[in-house]
């Protein structure tokens, strides 16, 4: 595992619809090289087979929403149980910056969303192609459209920008102080 | 009073009640702006990302539910526990064509004025809503649905014919389900064609009495006896939901026990011979008012007296029957929006298993042909009851349901005129029986 590039590129507005969870797409789209976490904002309508999570495919499920704030983390090496070890603390950096700036709400982590007061404020998921671990994570700022009921970053009175960089600089110190870790141990007595 | 003034006050009373019912709907959609600005027109669309905002949570337009509580409003929605917000803010636009100068208008939702609808609990919904033309409109863009309601309705009528001719089967009288069928709709097509005091009922009584010349009463009997349980299970398919939860059916549960209180009250009065010995009935029915009436019904009610199992039969297949008529009218409902958008809380179809029965044997009260009107109000009532605040929406769907029986009994129509010297022999044949007191 290697320390990410962050890169926080909100100036224009860049659809998300599933396609773009795919290899080199941050290389094609933001001039990125490696390992990184990329946010940007835009709309989101993933439909049908572009949905990666298979139990929403097959519910005829949609996702929907007219502005949201998406985080792409991709890795070089392609490890599915870590992409989800890591697109869950993801999820819960996301929930703790919240509930830092909007103390009076309800916020909750499950699984991989977070939750605001019951309205779910994210979409997320993870999967792997032949050369990287892909993680999408997508935070609503403007929810209109969706399908169920949501939270959105504009409603709480959260600044996307502030909130953007502070999730990923979260996120790249934590995969720092993972790699780190792995650094400062000897092995386990064989005992 | 003459057949002639009969006939006029029936339609009189009709048209009167169909007068205030048009005179209650809004045929051109509506928006009506905070500021009190109105347009009416058509072609009203609520956009697809339309949004209740409440206390900062974005909820689905279509699945939220607010409602007024005193002071505070509640909001209701999928997946969400229910909550009390402090603001409460529709989101999304409405897009519409005045009708005053042909202009698209694009409206913000947010400025459409909130009205309180509904009766219990009270809904505050924004004054956007289509009227009743857009409303059956609507049907054009569900052809599938709309063809599935029609095979409701044809699996309603085999199994209607099916119950009569097995009745006529249980009398000795040898009808077969392709007559009786033929029969059912020629008085399908009485029933909702023909204006006049002849109803489709009395056609296919004659018309088996024809073929049966000795047989007369037993042939009105079999016609009383299938009218009366078709109804009787329309109204225990309703009880059956309305019982689970008699507080939102409120008042279905008031018409259908006043309904099934007066059948069990009438089978008792009519099949327990104990019963009968101790009243003396038949002396007493000779002395009662309508007495003729009376007495057809219980001898109607005498002769499945030892056919239990006959009875048995019919009433299942009367189940069959309703299943194929709510089934009709639910996917009609769907094609039109009577459903959760409509304000409907809860299971939609268990709000139709408690609602359309009730409204059904209410509309069989007949005033002007195929019970329009009646039919018309009883729908706007019940289904208010269920939440459905948009009136048009309601009488739509009861005229959607009434237009499809009439297109059917067209069917009918054209047996009756390849057999209408037969079908007015017999009417006049029964008529002059009448006049001879001839049983």
């Amino acid at each position: 595992m290697r320390k990410p590039t962050v890169h926080v590129a909100l100036d224009r507005p860049v659809p998300y619809t599933g396609p773009e969870l795919r290899p080199h797409f941050l290389r094609h789209t933001f001039g990125i090289h490696g390992d990184a976490v990329v946010a940007w904002h835009g709309p989101c309508e993933v439909r049908g087979d572009a949905l990666v999570d298979l139990e929403d495919r097959d519910a005829g499920d949609f996702i929907k929403s007219a502005d949201m704030l998406h985080i792409l983390v991709e890795q070089f090496e392609p490890n599915l149980s870590r992409s989800v070890v890591l697109q869950r603390l993801l999820a819960s950096l996301a929930a703790d910056l919240v509930r830092e700036r909007c103390p009076s709400r309800d916020v909750l982590r499950r699984g991989d969303d977070v939750y605001v007061d019951g309205g779910k404020l994210s979409v997320s998921i993870a999967t792997v192609s032949p050369v990287s671990s892909l993680i999408h994570f997508g935070v609503n700022i403007d929810g209109r459209g969706a399908p169920v009921a949501v939270s959105e970053l504009k409603a709480l009175g959260v600044d996307p920008r502030e909130f953007a960089e502070t999730l990923l600089a979260r996120f790249a110190a934590e995969i720092d102080g993972i790699i780190d870790a792995t650094c400062k141990v000897v092995p386990a007595h064989p005992g | 009073m003459g057949e002639k003034g009969k006939l006029a006050i029936k339609l009189a009373v009709g048209l009167l009640v169909v007068s205030v019912i048009a005179w209650n709907l809004d045929f051109l959609d509506r928006c009506v702006l905070a500021d009190g600005r109105e347009y009416r027109g058509t072609g009203l669309v609520i956009s697809d990302d339309a949004s209740v905002v409440a206390d900062g949570r974005r909820l689905p337009f279509g699945d939220t539910v607010v409602t007024r509580d005193g002071g505070a409003l509640s909001v209701k929605s999928k997946g969400l526990d229910a909550f009390t917000a402090t603001s409460v803010v529709f989101s999304g636009r409405v897009a519409m064509v005045d009708r005053a100068d042909g202009r698209r208008l694009d409206l913000d939702l947010a400025n459409v004025r909130l009205r309180d609808a509904g009766t219990r609990p009270v809904r505050v919904v924004p004054e956007a809503e289509t009227g009743f033309l857009s409303t059956l409109g609507r049907l054009k863009n569900a052809g599938g649905v709309t063809l599935l309601a029609f095979a409701f309705m044809a699996l309603a009528y085999a199994a209607s014919a099916l119950r009569w001719s097995l009745l006529l089967k249980a009398q000795g009288l040898g009808v077969g389900f392709p007559q009786a069928l033929r029969l059912t709709f020629i008085g399908l097509f009485f029933n909702n064609v023909m204006p006049g005091l002849t109803g489709g009922d009395v056609v296919k009584a004659v018309m088996i009495a024809k073929e049966h010349p000795n047989e007369r009463a037993r042939a009105v009997g079999t016609v009383i006896v299938d009218r009366i349980i078709g109804l009787i299970v329309l109204a225990l398919i309703a009880i059956v939901v309305i019982a689970g939860d008699l507080d939102r059916y409120r008042d279905a549960a008031l018409t259908v026990g006043a309904f099934l209180g007066a059948a069990v009250f009438g089978c008792v009065f009519f099949l327990s011979k104990r019963v009968r010995r101790a009243i003396g009935l038949d002396k007493l029915l000779k002395k009662l008012p309508m007495a003729g009436i009376l007495e057809k019904l219980d001898e109607a009610f005498r002769m499945y007296r030892s056919q239990r199992g006959h009875v048995a039969v019919a009433f299942l297949l009367s189940v069959v029957c309703h299943v194929g008529n709510i089934g009709a009218i639910y996917a009609f409902g769907a094609a039109i929006g009577l459903d959760a958008r409509a304000g409907i809380e809860g299971s939609v179809i268990a709000a139709y298993v408690a609602t359309v029965p009730v409204a059904l044997i209410v509309s069989s009260v007949p005033l002007l042909p195929g019970g329009w009107g009646v039919g018309e109000m009883a729908f706007a009532y019940f289904f208010r009851s269920v939440g459905v605040w948009n009136v048009d929406l309601s009488v739509a769907l009861s005229v959607t349901q009434r237009a499809a029986t009439l297109l059917m009994s067209l069917l009918g129509g054209w047996w009756f005129l390849t057999h209408r010297g037969d079908v007015n022999r017999a009417l006049s044949e029964a008529s002059d029986a009448d006049a001879r007191g001839v049983r």
